[in-house]
């Protein structure tokens, strides 16, 4: 049944790229693997070659030194220099200086150190924070990560580090490293500022246990959190609460409510000082819940002391030139609590936190760091070498030699001199090959015609696969995947076996995801299995360009099996074979963030929009022959299913319901058997519609939301008589409105959150170009006449401007790909009154081809009454309905 | 002596003799049920809906038979705080609106919710509460609305702190302003309106008052609003910030002193939900009483009024401490039973858990208690639930005190003017039922105290309470 080859590549050794170094004897190389050689030595940067060479060969680049003074200190760019391969450990980069005798090569090192400094420099350690705690959270995280299957020997190169740089500036090349490898050098795992903090910290604690150098302004709030006991009733206020002695002390980025803190009877202060260059009129405000305090150099300015639901003050003071103190107190007694503080300067709104404010913090200086000025002759010769080495052939971010060009042709390269000679002349360079590299690299010259042959897509991936080390996370056709040494590094949540820890094999991986779905994934946008500590990082796009579509088309083989036709039937039938009365899948896939019973596997909203229908399929009736050593279990052995009750127990009827049900996506309806919590706030529709009255935010205070089991919703404005927002996934969580006091704004939990325009639904237009009333509810005649609800508890809402009279009803309908939602009208006009429905506003609609209309932003409406009109009104397009005298009944249907 | 014994009774979860008396049932909810009170219907025995904070109304069935039945009637309300069945509607009050319900295809689910009038505003302020309705004789619904207390997220709003009349024709006409935060209303057999109101700001201690046209009831938070058309208050003016009561009473426009003050604590903090007993001695010997929930004392307080000269006026007595949770409402069933729906939400109260659902029901035994303290030109007549020892009915056997409170911008109000009265000679009944008081120095407008710290009945025991709090609006003259 499975009509997709599986890739035939041969096993070949992983290439463990950064872990091998100059002089240890490698195993023998195919083409393929000097192929890969050739990409990392970057032979293209100084060799033209025909366009299909080029391709095969093309590298991950090398680091930017735009600058590079700035970022390592002087004898940090010395040691790289003079320490030659040995000292480079996880590079490629060539010798240029190996022919210079012992004397010129020291003076040659000396100037090309001070022309690197003087790029950006000179270096000056900032302050930073690497407490103990956060070298911990960095070495759980470096385990977690996995970083060791790309840098194995991460100890060794933790001294080198060390030595060259300091905390912020390596925490910012982990959070954006194609700053300075802009070629992908490094992928983005997108760490969190603290989580980039927290490697840093890990892999620069040598200079932790040196011990700080001096201590300076660095950006952040201290904070104190305060646990206090309750003794004669709740404190009215802050003056009630002792800071004397905190439960714990810390440095954030910002000021607000931190984790770990208890649910009642807390409080926190927080101190930053805020540096004006001049005097400044600043607006400062607190909303929390209870009550919380700023005060500025010991004088109070914004109160919002005592007990209270979440309540906003603001305080404008105004201040002189210099350095302010800012303190933020805050204190909870019970019930709910929240915490924002703001500063708005110069009409700008912004959370008060480490932008604005700055702590005093420890210095750590590179190991052994030493200031150096650069000497201005050392730096003009300095540049000479560079460029007369063809340095910038590789590096960018000099701006003179950005237009260097390669200067040999590939074509007429001698496979024996050069860099691939015994002993590399001086005007090539040394790579340090050992015997094998360099047999494989010159059978590669010398059979150079094999190299203007395009990639067939299978060789295509593997170089792609190989030049990004995705092997070494993943299999594929037997090859890559963790070495035996870090398998054990691979860890993973709860007990889902190797499949919960390992990142998944790459067999068939184009056959089984659809390429848009291995796109978001090249694109950082996967993530669909939280379960797995090793993270999927982001590629450079120039890096991945063409992949999705050469896995497709080396996995793919053309057979006969087509997505089945979507049958709004088969829905139901897919719930309950999902739930714990059918297949029990729920028993280890949550949904829709609701738990699983037992171990949480793959969230099954993602399936759908990731897997090949065929592939599903396949996998359903076979999941072992799919992938080796699953715990997925086999529900159709014989082609019967183990639920006999369900479509007669027919498999192929039953993988096709759970299709169906599964491309309905973050709107499919919740099978029975998931863990909802008890007594927790999250409203979740299952077998009728949920009904919730809140203050909304954009809406009023009167606005009931209506949830359905088919998880598409909407909110309906009592204030303002009209349908306000329907969305799609997640309903609500109402502890805004059910916890404590209450009272908060609420806004929806799901997805796809869609404003229906402002005003009201209905006007009556005097002319074809008259502007849609923008006034609505009851100054503008509209009164609610309230609501009913049908046996299903679908609303129809009732509401009237003088004659006109208007009944909706809002019921969700299966439909490809997510329900949709149906708005059934019946309206009466009066005589004499033209009323007009505005269905939609959007930047412009166009009408598809099935008969809908299509907006630019996504929005898709049906409409089923001819009088439909588009006018241009105030930059955007609004989608008419004149509706006739008397009484009408009409449908709309929204998509979005 | 009354401070000490102030104090003790303050710090007293339950009072002896009380829960013999006065037994509590419990009725458990199924986990789905958060039954946190707002409104109370009692339908038939064992029957009953009651509306939740959540928004939710519960059918509850033999919900005292340890094993009750819920199902949900509807859901998505907006912190509904009242329940009322009139004309085949069950009505209530949302945060914006009076809304009647109806169930009418009779499957268990409500499916016709008709807005009858939502022509009060909503700032979008937690505090902004709606309490009622309360339906008068004339067929008018009475709402109260809570001031709003914070971020008013859509903006200030009139007629917030107005107790609203809403006609039979669903117009709103505000007749009542000064309220703060007006947590029970409710029409007497007599048809007179009260509502009951939590001590704070401008309203120096918990009371009960009658709502009636044009009066101004001490709270300036929405009196701009008087000076709108639809007012029928008249502008009452710049309040002044620190003035005695009856003061106040006599120099601003129609301010109204209540009928009842609850001194702070001893009776209460919160008053809430009130209902009459018109059991017809089914619940024990107080008919025609007024029975008063307290949020934060999670307790049921006994309140006796008289009306004198046309101004109601009366005592209110501790009744039942020890419930769950903080009481919301009371609603006594054709059995004869005082059902109280809890919360705790948001205002901590004194009981064991969060919300919850009791019923109190009479042993049969008559309590000793002190039944009603009628004012007389010259000092009060006590009555009591059955006859006392008529030789302990002495005047030594009562202590009496009073004081009365300022209107004032700070929170809640000390007693001011404190005063030991002396009582200079008892009467007692020959059946020992009563005891006619000679005081000396009754003050209009002042609460008056008694310590009834001497009465015995014939087995020579206390009563179960001693102390009764009269507020003396008028003094009778005959």
């Amino acid at each position: 049944m499975l009509l997709r080859l599986l890739s035939s590549l041969a096993a070949s050794a992983a290439v463990a790229l950064f872990a091998w170094s100059s002089g240890e004897a490698a195993p023998p190389l195919d083409a393929m693997d000097a192929e890969a050689l050739a990409s990392q030595a970057q032979c293209l940067a100084c060799h033209t070659a025909p366009e299909e060479t080029v391709a095969r060969l093309r590298s991950l680049g090398a680091p930017s030194l735009a600058d590079i003074g700035a970022r390592v200190a002087p004898d940090g760019l010395r040691a790289w220099l003079r320490g030659g391969h040995a000292a480079r450990t996880g590079s490629r980069m060539p010798e240029l200086l190996h022919a210079l005798p012992a004397t010129d090569r020291r003076e040659a090192v000396e100037d090309l150190t001070h022309f690197l400094a003087s790029l950006g420099g000179p270096f000056e350690a900032r302050a930073a924070r690497p407490d103990a705690w956060r070298i911990e959270e960095g070495a759980t995280l470096f385990a977690r990560l996995a970083c060791a299957a790309c840098h194995p020997d991460g100890a060794l190169e933790a001294r080198a580090l060390a030595s060259k740089t300091d905390l912020p500036t390596l925490a910012e090349f982990l959070r954006d490293p194609f700053a300075q490898r802009p070629a992908g050098g490094m992928p983005d795992f997108a760490l969190t500022t603290a989580e980039s903090e927290a490697l840093a910290a890990y892999l620069l604690r040598a200079q932790h246990a040196a011990g700080p150098a001096r201590e300076d302004l660095a950006p952040g709030v201290r904070w104190e959190y305060f646990e206090y006991r309750l003794e004669g009733g709740l404190p009215p206020d802050l003056a009630a609460i002792s800071m004397a002695e905190p439960t714990r002390t810390g440095v954030s980025n910002r000021i607000a409510l931190l984790e770990g803190h208890r649910s009642e009877r807390f409080a926190y202060r927080f101190e930053g000082w805020l540096a004006l260059d001049a005097e400044e009129s600043i607006r400062f405000g607190l909303n929390s819940d209870d009550g919380s305090q700023l005060w500025v150099d010991d004088e109070l300015v914004v109160d919002n002391d005592g007990h209270h639901a979440p309540a906003s003050v603001e305080a404008t003071v105004l201040l002189a030139a210099g350095m302010h103190r800012v303190e933020v107190k805050m204190f909870e007694a019970e019930g709910g609590e929240t915490l924002e503080a703001w500063i708005v300067r110069g009409g700008v709104k912004a959370p008060l936190g480490a932008e604005q404010l700055v702590v005093r913090a420890p210095v750590y200086e590179p190991l052994g760091f030493k200031t150096m000025t650069p000497d201005p002759q050392r730096v003009e010769r300095g540049f000479a070498r560079f460029a007369g080495s063809g340095c910038g052939n590789c590096h960018g971010g000099i701006a003179p030699l950005e237009e260097a060009r390669p200067q040999l042709a590939w074509e007429i390269l001698d496979p024996e001199k050069g860099c691939l000679a015994d002993s590399p002349s001086a005007a090539s360079a040394d790579y340090g090959f050992d015997v094998e590299q360099r047999k494989a690299l010159r059978a590669l010259v010398a059979q150079r015609a094999e190299l203007r042959k395009p990639l067939s897509a299978s060789e295509r991936v593997r170089h792609d696969l190989t030049r990004m080390q995705c092997t070494a996370c993943h299999t594929r056709a037997g090859a890559g995947g963790p070495s035996a040494q870090h398998t054990a590094s691979f860890t993973g949540e709860g007990d889902v076996g190797d499949e919960g820890r390992i990142p998944p094999p790459l067999d068939g991986v184009g056959a089984k995801l659809r390429p848009d779905a291995i796109a978001a994934i090249l694109e950082g946008r996967g993530g669909v299995r939280p379960y797995l500590h090793a993270r999927m990082p982001r590629f450079a796009a120039e890096q991945t360009r063409g992949l999705a579509a050469a896995l497709d088309e080396a996995d793919w083989r053309n057979g006969e099996d087509q997505p089945p036709e979507f049958d709004p039937a088969l829905v139901e039938a897919g719930r309950l074979l999902a739930g714990n009365g059918g297949l029990n899948c729920v028993q280890c896939h949550p949904v829709a963030g609701h738990a699983a019973s037992g171990m949480q596997a793959m969230d099954l909203t993602a399936i759908a929009s990731r897997l090949d229908a065929a592939w599903f399929r396949a996998w359903m009736e076979n999941p072992l022959a799919m992938r080796k050593g699953t715990r997925m279990p086999v529900f159709f052995a014989g082609g019967r299913s183990i639920a006999g009750e369900i479509l007669g127990g027919d498999a192929r009827r039953q993988i096709d319901a759970l299709w169906a049900w599964l491309s309905l996506g973050s709107s499919l309806p919740l099978p029975d058997g998931l863990v909802m919590e008890e007594g927790a706030y999250a409203l979740v529709p299952t077998s009728r519609p949920i009904y919730f009255g809140a203050f909304m935010e954009g809406g009023s205070p009167r606005v009931m939301n209506v949830g359905f089991p088919e998880r598409v919703h909407l909110s309906f404005d009592f204030e303002h008589v009209r349908l306000m927002q329907v969305w799609r996934g997640d309903f609500f969580n109402a502890a805004g409105t059910w916890n404590g006091r209450a009272g908060a704004l609420e806004r929806p939990a799901g997805e796809a959150v869609r404003l229906l325009p402002q005003g009201p639904a209905f006007a009556r237009l005097d002319t074809p170009d008259a502007a849609w009333p923008t006034a609505t509810g009851a100054s503008a005649g509209w009164r609610s006449l309230g609501h009913r609800r049908d046996a299903q508890d679908r609303p129809t809402f009732r509401y009237h401007c003088g004659e006109f009279y208007v009944e909706e009803s809002v019921e969700p309908e299966y439909a490809e790909g997510g329900a949709v939602l149906v708005r059934r009208f019946t309206v009466q006009v009066p005589s004499r009154e033209n009323w007009t429905l505005r269905a939609g506003v959007a930047g412009s609609w166009s009408r598809a081809r099935d008969g809908w209309w299509e907006s630019e932003d996504g929005m898709r409406l049906q409409i089923l009454l001819p009088s439909v009109s588009l006018r241009t009104a105030s930059g955007a397009q609004e989608l008419l309905v004149d509706l006739p005298t008397g009484t009408t009944n009409f449908e709309v249907r929204m998509s979005w | 002596m009354v401070i000490h014994f102030l104090i003790l009774l303050a710090t007293q979860i339950s009072v002896p003799g009380e829960a013999e008396h006065y037994p509590a049932a419990e009725c458990l909810a199924p986990p789905r049920a958060v039954l946190e009170v707002g409104g109370l219907l009692p339908l038939g025995p064992g029957e009953l809906l009651a509306c939740t904070r959540r928004g939710e109304i519960w059918r509850i069935q033999e919900a005292w038979d340890g094993a009750p039945k819920f199902s949900l009637w509807c859901d998505g309300l907006q912190e509904p705080l009242g329940l009322l069945d009139y004309q085949g509607w069950v009505w209530t009050v949302q945060r914006g609106e009076l809304t009647r319900i109806r169930d009418t295809n009779d499957d268990g689910r409500a499916d016709d919710f008709e807005t009858f009038c939502d022509d009060w505003p909503t700032s979008g302020d937690y505090h902004e509460y709606a309490f009622g309705p309360a339906l008068d004789q004339d067929g008018n619904f009475w709402v109260t609305l809570n001031r709003p207390f914070g971020a008013q997220a859509f903006g200030p709003v009139d007629w917030r702190g107005w107790a609203m009349r809403i006609t039979p024709d669903g117009e709103m006409q505000p007749v009542c302003a000064g309220l703060r935060s007006p947590a029970g209303v409710g029409v007497a057999p007599g048809g007179t309106v009260f509502y009951t109101d939590n001590q704070g700001e401008w309203c120096g201690a918990s009371k009960l008052s009658v709502l009636r046209e044009g009066d101004f009831h001490g709270h300036p938070w929405g009196i701009e609003s008087a000076k709108l058309p639809a007012s029928r208050v008249e502008y009452p003016g710049e309040p002044v910030d620190g003035m005695l009561m009856p003061e106040a009473a006599k120099t601003v426009p129609h301010f109204q002193l209540p009928a009842v003050w609850f001194p702070y604590d001893v009776m209460g903090r919160s008053p809430s939900g009130f209902a009459w007993d018109q059991t017809g001695g089914a619940f024990g010997p107080f008919t025609g009483q007024l029975f008063v929930g307290d949020q934060y004392q999670a307790s049921v307080i006994r309140v006796f009024l008289e009306e004198v000269d046309g101004v109601w006026q009366g005592t209110c007595f501790p009744f039942r401490r020890g419930l769950v949770s903080g009481v919301i409402r009371v609603a006594f069933d054709e059995e004869g039973g005082l059902i109280v729906g809890m919360s705790d939400r948001g205002w901590p109260a004194l009981g064991t858990k969060s919300w919850g659902l009791q019923r109190l029901t009479w042993s049969g035994e008559t309590p000793f208690e002190i039944l009603a303290v009628r004012a007389r030109p010259g000092g009060f007549r006590i009555e009591f639930t059955r006859p006392a020892d008529p030789a302990t009915l002495t005047k030594e056997a009562f202590a009496y005190s009073s004081w009365t409170y300022e209107w004032h911008s700070a929170y809640g109000s000390e007693p001011f003017e404190t005063q030991a009265l002396r009582v200079t000679a008892a009467h007692p009944a020959a059946d020992g039922r009563s005891v006619e008081l000679e005081v000396d120095g009754l003050r209009e407008g002042f609460v008056h105290a008694l310590l009834a710290h001497g009465v015995r009945d014939a087995a020579g025991k206390p009563l179960i309470h001693e102390q009764a709090y009269t507020t003396l609006i008028k003094r009778p003259t005959r």
